[in-house]
């Protein structure tokens, strides 16, 4: 397995949404973002929650055909940790990944963030709400019944959607929903893992997502949120047993 | 997660990185569309990967619209060792495990699913027969090869990485009847100092076949630490560690 390093971390899987085919512009995928760029640039800022709490220093991307000389939020300067420069068969451009977990950038969910990036051709400046974040309503899974999903939002973000993974061992099921802005609510049929034996994992990711295209790029902010109703004994997990004890469906010696 | 990561990521590497092109009906179908927008009934990938230290390594990687019975590689059944469904594709993945493969041999294949049987031959490219010299950042890197045959297609990928993990990741595409390549030393130069360089050299075979896409390759693999010189112990340490890093950037890269 081969060249996996590099490639690795050249995107995460989840942004979705095939290639524009249509007149209108429509959200690439980060596959497409990152290995196919179309645009002049991708900016891209995710923050990742499991439960209330926000898990990991923010997921700050920036891919260009130009090398960027300065990047701002909130008047912020954020430090470029590393890049890659790609040429893909003759298709070339950089790709920035940042230390936000040093700075002074603090916005959170929710708050309106402005951007500068300065490349060294042009300069360009915006602000994008960052989507809310879900909260979601957890459900214990039942690999015998259909997978009912509930979750909270505040305010409805410009695309939402939703992947599940089941898996065991050596059998992985993903499934997907581009889900209108509104939905709060979704349920999976259980005939979506009946192929996929003495099951593992299960993991739920919802994600907010706002963005706009503007001087020939794309800015993209993601809220994603998670959680996993079923552990890697099979089992259901800790929040849900903790509920169990709180409605004394399981007694404390 | 990880080893449906590791597939699609492999199926980047194997295919064409093309834009969002539909493929013709008969050239290389791009990684796009195998990822996102697969349209074939399968796309078979077949590997024999040769590292410099004469490591052979083969892969079988199938993306199939139907779900796979069972798969033999001149006669022998290969065991399935992980298989992932795509929700969004409606595509299943599947990484078999091959019996040791052979350089340059006519490989008979045959796909079992429950309504139909797919068989087919295809010529698995030569060993690609390469000494490079060590890289030198000072200077460009003149590389030459041997291939008995030329392959449909070949390239050559290339990485090379600084010390604060910074990389200039570059992919050719070669004339199928080149055996050499200079890589200017301007490649690197963005980067400053360098950690590491590492290529790998490609020949593949191709066809379309029954509604579905089969593709061989032979390959050549070389990672070095050019800095310093190394004890092959250093040296195979720093692979273990590449691993570990590589895992641990699955695990970023699946976030």
């Amino acid at each position: 397995m081969k060249y996996l390093l590099v490639l690795v971390t050249m995107f995460s899987l989840f942004t979705v949404c095939s290639c524009d085919r249509r007149s209108g512009k429509t959200l690439p995928s980060e596959i497409e973002m990152t290995l196919a760029p179309q645009e002049d640039f991708y900016l891209l800022l995710e923050y990742e929650y499991m439960g209330a709490h926000s898990t990991e220093d923010p997921r700050l991307r920036f891919v260009t055909k130009e090398p960027l000389a300065a990047l701002y939020l909130d008047d912020v300067q954020i430090e470029v940790r590393n890049f890659r420069y790609n040429d893909v068969y003759g298709n070339t451009f950089y790709d920035y990944s940042f230390n936000l977990f040093d700075s002074e950038f603090i916005a959170g969910s929710g708050d309106t963030i402005r951007y500068h990036i300065v490349l060294e051709e042009k300069s360009i400046e915006g602000s994008l709400v960052m989507p809310n974040m879900p909260i979601h309503i957890e459900q214990t899974f039942d690999p015998m019944d259909d997978l009912n999903l509930e979750w909270s939002l505040t305010a409805n973000p410009r695309k939402q959607e939703l992947d599940v993974q089941v898996q065991s061992d050596s059998y992985s099921v993903s499934y997907y929903k581009d889900l209108p802005t509104d939905v709060r609510e979704h349920t999976i049929a259980r005939s979506t893992w009946q192929n996929v034996a003495n099951i593992e994992n299960v993991s739920v990711n919802l994600r907010t997502i706002n963005y706009e295209f503007r001087h020939g790029g794309l800015i993209c902010f993601v809220c994603k949120s998670s959680y996993w109703p079923w552990d890697s004994l099979g089992m259901p997990n800790e929040s849900d047993i903790l509920k169990r004890i709180i409605t004394k469906n399981i007694q404390l010696p | 997660m990880q080893k449906t990561l590791s597939l699609i990521l492999l199926i980047i590497v194997l295919f064409h990185l093309s834009s969002c092109d539909e493929s013709s009906s008969q050239g290389m179908p791009s990684a796009l569309e195998v990822i996102l927008n697969p349209t074939l009934d399968y796309y078979l990938m077949i590997e024999v990967e040769e590292y410099e230290d004469e490591t052979l390594l083969n892969y079988v990687y199938l993306v199939s619209k139907q779900a796979l019975s069972s798969m033999s590689l001149d006669g022998s059944d290969l065991t399935i060792s992980s298989i992932s469904y795509d929700g969004r594709s409606g595509y299943y993945s599947y990484n078999l495990m091959p019996e040791d493969g052979n350089f340059g041999e006519q490989l008979s294949v045959e796909l079992v699913y429950s309504a139909r049987t797919i068989t087919s031959s295809i010529q698995m490219p030569p060993r690609i027969i390469m000494d490079p010299p060590a890289f030198d950042p000072a200077n460009d890197w003149n590389l030459e090869w041997e291939l008995q045959q030329d392959p449909d297609l070949q390239y050559f990928l290339q990485w090379y990485r600084a010390e604060d993990t910074s990389y200039v990741s570059r992919f050719v595409e070669l004339d199928s009847k080149v055996r050499d390549y200079s890589v200017p030393k301007s490649t690197w130069e963005i980067l400053g100092e360098i950690r590491s360089a590492e290529f790998g050299l490609e020949a593949q075979n191709y066809q379309y076949h029954d509604g579905g896409f089969i593709s061989v390759f032979s390959s050549y693999d070389y990672y070095q630490m050019p800095v310093s010189v190394q004890s092959r112990s250093q040296w195979r340490f720093q692979r273990v560690l590449k691993l570990c890093e590589r895992l641990q950037y699955e695990k970023e890269g699946s976030r």
